[in-house]
């Protein structure tokens, strides 16, 4: 029933795609960590991400991987969350694996913590993707598929509004 | 980029949690992480009447790998699945067009269906959605995909919207738009399908009730609890998940073999077992049945 596959999908695909994981698997794995409410539940995301990532490895973009990852991520998280759907049997070992992970919460001041809470939920993603997965302009672009320099003006005013909600919080305490 | 920024920036990272991952699963040629990259790498010979077994899948060997078949069947229940009212949720097996098939904007009949390509992939949209289903089917035969597309009365706000998905593998993704959202959340008016997307896929795309027709409710959001007491149900046998649900007021459709039939309760014997289970609106659960608990393998 299956059609042949293409045929660089044998070898440099394969080759691509093998290097693709090694050098990403940990980056997108803590980055599902971070956004599962448990961390079992980050398995389907890196499994689901993967797999679209080897469906279209001849259209990732070149030294931009791993965010073109994140925005298959987001992507799956997104429909993750609004969607009851069941867990994807080739992550079960990994699902099994990451039921033992220990996650330690953060200590900061509950001022910052608040005030960062406060932001709008795509102001939060945007600072997060800045802080946390270390991207830079571009590669937030291409994992928020916008532009450049809509992101430039998004991260401005994300990070007016965390400034702006700091000030208010420390205010407040 | 200011001292202030970076300064806000240390702080967010703060608010990062730390992971104790285990080993196997940290790092990418951990067992499990190596595991999974075997399994998705057999994905691209797929085949679509092949369930996954894990003595199928074998590592692939560089380029002279030769990978075995098998697929992965999923289902995708969306904002109101709207099971109910479709009658049998099958698979249609229909025939694989060869790969040399014209994959194009051929133009949809009587602009019922847009389909656009946009780069590797088609968009899908209803555009009218009382049409003749099978229109739709056939346009997407022609682009050399298997995708039965369903329509089900569905209330105002969710007409012309994806309300369920099932599809045999991965790919298949939902086309937002935000801002014009259902009450529910659904924002899904189209599908987005690769070029090469080899796998089968079931997408119901919600319609106007004809008169007198009752439109399907939404699937309710279950919480944790809920979830759990639904997943609970998986390996159960039927006659003792058919007195849980009793006692819960709620009710149970059925569904049976590879092609997940929709079948009557007095055709399930209470001695099968239940290997799946999604949520329905007015507490309706579906249950999906085999003789042994196991996930049925094509053909049966």
């Amino acid at each position: 029933m299956a059609r042949a596959a293409p045929p660089s999908r044998d070898g440099d695909a394969a080759t691509r795609f093998e290097a693709l994981y090694r050098a990403c698997y940990g980056d997108l794995l803590r980055y599902a960590l971070r956004r599962s409410d448990r961390p079992e539940m980050a398995a389907d995301v890196v499994a689901d991400t993967f797999v679209v990532a080897w469906q279209r490895i001849d259209d990732i973009p070149a030294n931009q991987e791993r965010a073109w990852l994140y925005g298959v991520a987001r992507n799956v998280l997104a429909n993750q969350h609004r969607t009851a759907r069941r867990a994807t049997r080739l992550a079960s070992r990994l699902r099994d694996e990451l039921a033992h992970v220990t996650v330690t919460q953060p200590e900061v001041p509950a001022d910052v913590a608040a005030a960062f809470r406060e932001l709008p939920d795509a102001d939060q993603e945007l600072l997060r993707l800045v802080a946390w997965e270390e991207l830079k302009a571009d590669e937030l672009a291409l994992a928020l598929d916008c532009s450049t320099n809509a992101v430039r003006i998004r991260l401005h005013r994300a990070r007016r509004r965390f400034a702006e909600a700091l000030r208010a919080s420390f205010l407040t305490t | 980029m200011t001292d202030t920024d970076e300064q806000h920036d240390r702080l967010i990272r703060l608010l990062s949690p730390q992971f104790t991952i285990p080993p196997s699963a940290s790092e990418p040629t951990g067992p499990a992480a190596d595991e999974l990259r075997r399994l998705i790498m057999g994905v691209p010979t797929v085949s679509p009447v092949t369930d996954i077994t894990k003595q199928d899948v074998q590592p692939v060997n560089g380029t002279n790998g030769r990978r075995r078949t098998w697929s992965l069947r999923r289902r995708l229940a969306f904002a109101g699945p709207a099971l109910a009212g479709l009658g049998a949720l099958a698979f249609v097996v229909s025939a694989v067009l060869p790969a040399s098939s014209p994959v194009g904007p051929t133009p949809a009949q009587a602009n019922t269906l847009q389909i656009s390509q946009d780069g590797g992939h088609l968009d899908v949209r209803i555009l009218d959605s009382v049409a003749d289903p099978q229109r739709y089917k056939a346009e997407l035969a022609r682009h050399g995909l298997n995708i039965d597309l369903k329509l089900a009365p569905a209330t105002a706000d969710r007409t012309g919207r994806v309300i369920f998905m099932e599809e045999s593998s991965p790919g298949i993704t939902t086309i937002e738009a935000p801002g014009d959202c259902a009450a529910g959340g659904n924002c899904s008016v189209g599908i987005r399908v690769p070029l090469n997307y080899k796998g089968q896929a079931v997408i119901v795309f919600g319609r106007t009730p004809k008169p007198g027709e009752a439109a399907e409710g939404d699937a309710p959001v279950l919480d944790e609890a809920q979830e759990a007491k639904l997943k609970a149900l998986k390996g159960k046998r039927v006659s003792d998940v058919r007195q849980e649900l009793t006692a819960l007021g709620q009710t149970a459709t059925y569904r049976v073999g590879f092609e997940s039939r929709e079948t009557a309760a007095d055709q399930v014997p209470g001695s099968w077992y239940v290997y799946d289970t999604a949520p329905l609106a007015n507490n309706v659960v579906v249950l999906w049945v085999s003789v042994d608990g196991k996930e049925p393998a094509p053909g049966s």
